[in-house]
């Protein structure tokens, strides 16, 4: 991000703000969504990071360092969100679906809906990894950066979220597996 | 799925697919409610100078009321006790800043220009907007590109030497009375005493993937700044 529109807009330039929320919104909805899976409460997220950025901004010391911290703004009302979401929305358990698949179940090709399910059952901490590091393509230190944990333990987020989706994967053709076999 | 690999694959290709989020709204809502939400002073700042705060209010507080004596003394009848009576001149202050704030530095550049010269075809959906600004103007919607550019009124000239003289400039003929590029990622332009700095986000940072951006953003900007400077 361009230093210069982040130290304007540290010392209350409106216009440099305008420039950096709309270069970030886009980013920021996107990134939200796929967090919290759901399009309402990633608008929220989106739109209480970006107040926050103008809030908070005079105390952003490097203005080099806007990207991770914005990012971890991102993240933490995403984190908000969710906490809400959960206070008030009946706590859904998602079952493998019992519906025919390819013959090839073990297939690279993953059918969405089943990477919707499992990626779902992830935890907050493993999905917010996940879309940092193979969404917004943050290396894993700055994935550690944002989110204010050593990289070991980011590398090790991202490690057990792929094992439980891989987990979740095959629970989900499990079903379909053992019916075939009959 | 037979192996992390592939599953961390489909997931990579799952989170890119496209899902059709828009965030204007939000942005609009955002940009409303900075109109009413004040920034939060740097608590950092004041902690590190906690001794410096006292005798600061205190030398402030003391420049106030010398101040006040001096208006005071110069308002009185002859100039003051005893003094010569002065004539009154034109000093430059405020007035200079109210001639520039009569000026809207989104009068040289159209919305629609700005969209078209960055590839967009039609209309742009947002307004280029000086946010009450007499110096800045940002136009959202681009074609890709985020500009902004400011206005600098009077004393451009002095500006516009000293950037001249830094590291990685490289001349830009044609435009203006001079042009010149920055590494920053700006197209600065001078006019008499007038200069324009058109700035494109990202564009001080080099894409090793895609070798033609800087070419790209260097066309755009002078596209861009033709126009401005034949309003300049």
């Amino acid at each position: 991000m361009d230093t210069d529109l982040v130290r304007l807009a540290q010392n209350g330039d409106k216009g440099a703000f305008t420039s950096l929320a709309a270069a970030l919104a886009d980013r920021f909805l996107a990134a939200s969504h796929r967090i919290l899976r759901d399009l309402g409460l990633a608008e929220d997220a989106t739109q209480q990071a970006l107040l926050s950025i103008w809030r908070d901004l005079p105390q952003l010391r490097d203005p080099a360092r806007f990207d991770a911290w914005s990012y971890r703004l991102l993240v933490r009302a995403c984190y908000v969100e969710a906490d809400q979401a959960r206070r008030w929305t009946p706590n859904i358990r998602l079952l493998p679906a019992d519906e025919p698949m390819a013959a090839d179940a073990m297939s690279t090709v993953v059918d969405r809906d089943q990477l919707e399910r499992g990626f779902r059952r992830l935890s907050l901490d493993h999905r917010t990894v996940v879309v940092l590091h193979h969404y917004l393509d943050l290396p894993l230190d700055q994935v550690a950066e944002t989110l204010a944990i050593p990289v070991g333990t980011a590398a090790s987020r991202l490690h057990y979220a792929v094992k439980g989706l891989r987990a979740a994967l095959d629970a989900d053709a499990r079903p379909t597996k053992r019916r075939d076999a009959q | 799925m037979s192996t992390d690999r592939d599953v961390t694959r489909a997931l990579r290709s799952w989170l890119h697919e496209d899902a059709h989020e828009d965030a204007e709204r939000v942005l609009n809502l955002v940009l409303e409610e900075i109109d009413t939400t004040p920034q939060r002073r740097a608590a950092w700042l004041t902690r590190r100078f906690p001794l410096l705060t006292k005798s600061f209010r205190f030398a402030a507080l003391a420049a106030v009321i010398l101040v006040a004596v001096v208006v005071t003394i110069k308002l009185l009848p002859g100039g003051g006790i005893g003094g010569p009576t002065t004539t009154p001149t034109a000093k430059p202050s405020a007035s200079a800043a109210s001639t520039v704030a009569a000026f809207d530095p989104c009068s040289l550049l159209t919305a629609t220009e700005a969209f078209q010269a960055g590839g967009g075809t039609g209309v742009p959906n947002s307004k280029a907007s000086n946010q009450g600004s007499d110096w800045y103007c940002v136009f959202p919607e681009t074609g890709g590109y985020l500009l902004t550019f400011t206005y600098d009124a009077h004393g451009g000239a002095t500006a516009f030497a000293q950037q001249k003289k830094g590291p990685g400039v490289q001349a830009v003929p044609g435009i203006g009375d001079d042009a010149i590029w920055l590494p920053s990622g700006k197209l600065a332009i001078l006019k008499g005493d007038k200069e324009v700095q058109i700035t494109i986000p990202g564009a001080d940072q080099p894409n090793p993937s895609d070798p033609g951006k800087e070419a790209r953003d260097l066309a755009f900007a002078k596209a861009v700044g033709a126009i401005i400077a034949g309003r300049m």
